[in-house]
This record gives structure tokens, sequence and C-alpha cells, in this order.
């Protein structure tokens, strides 16, 4: 199993990094598909999630 | 939830964002971090505070989560505890209203010229104030 840290660039700036990882040869990162996976159902807790980084 | 094609997850949370509600979680662990610092600067546990204020420890582990909706008398009980500011209505009415009127002056030939007047107050400490531009008054707040 091979891992590839990816930057994110919606949540990255002056004062922080914000990374996911990309596991073998898929063609998105742990996050965007935990995004996927619970956006329906969770889409408020999401969205709580989206502030909190962004106001860290 | 309609994304399109090319557009992911990310993005589309991203475009949904509400600046009221960003506003008010940023807020919130604001606070947080206020009270970790205050409590890192005192030398003090989360369970000595929670001893001063008569709290379980595991409500201060969740008032520091950042995520946490306080009431306004345990935001006081906090501040007193720790000495630090939370709340921000330290005056709850405008004592006094300060008005710049321009004083006038008429010259022999009576054109009037209109002059507003500096004026210098002072207080005994720091009062903060709001202007308002409608009626050129000063409020204390």
């Amino acid at each position: 199993m091979e891992v590839n840290i990816v930057r994110i660039e919606q949540y990255s700036g002056d004062k922080a990094i914000f990374y996911s990882a990309i596991v073998d040869d898929d063609k998105e990162t742990l996050f965007e598909k935990f995004l996927k996976e619970n956006i329906e159902l969770y889409g408020n807790e999401l969205r709580n999630i989206d502030y909190r980084i962004r106001a860290i | 939830m309609v994304k399109s094609k090319n557009e992911s997850v990310l993005d589309l949370l991203i475009s949904q964002r509400d600046e009221n509600e960003y506003a008010k979680v940023e807020s919130r662990m604001g606070i947080a971090v206020k009270i970790a610092k205050a409590l890192k600067r005192k030398g003090m546990t989360q369970k000595e505070l929670a001893e001063k204020l008569g709290k379980r420890p595991s409500e201060i582990s969740k008032w520091l989560t950042g995520n946490h909706n306080f009431t306004h008398d345990t935001l006081f009980d906090i501040q007193t505890v720790l000495n630090i500011r939370l709340l921000d209505c330290e005056m709850d009415s405008i004592n006094e209203i300060v008005e710049i009127k321009p004083i006038e002056i008429k010259y022999k030939d009576n054109m009037n010229v209109t002059v507003c007047a500096n004026m210098r107050i002072e207080f005994d400490k720091h009062i903060p104030y709001k202007h308002s531009k409608n009626n050129n008054r000063f409020y204390l707040s």
C-alpha cells in the first residue's frame, strides 16, 4: 500500500497547511472520500467541520 | 445536494458557506482558546477550574472543544475565576450624550459663519464611545 500526502489548497494559507492522503492509485483523497460518504446524511456536521477547519 | 461534474464535494461545501454561521463557530472557538490560554497562564488544571466553578471536569473538556454554546451566567463565572474578559456588556445603558454643537459667529455685516467647536473632554478612565454620523452625536457605550 502506497500513501501520498496531498495539500488541500482550499484550507491552506499563511498560518497553516492542511493535508490529506491518497492511497495507492486512488483519484480522491481520503478527506474527499469521507465528505462524499457523509454529505447526504450528515451535511450539517460536515459544514461544522468545514467552518472549524477554516477558523483554525 | 447537486454537484457539477468537475466540482468536488469540498468545493460544493465551501460554496454553500453561511458567513453568519461561520462567525458563530469562530466565536465559540475563540472563547475556548481564551479559556485554554488563561488556564495555562494561571497554571490551573481543568480539574481545578471545575472545582472552583462547581462543575464536572468533563464539562470543562466539553467547553474546550470549541463547540459549546455557553449561557451568559457560565461565561460570567468563568471570566470571574480566570480573571479574563469573555463578555463585553459592562455598561447596559447610555450614561451621557455628549453633543458637539456648531458655534455660530456673526460678523458685522451679518454674514453668518458656522464653526464647529473643538472640544476636549477628559474622563477619569477610558470609556469607549460611538459616534453617530446621522446626528453628529457621541454616545458613551
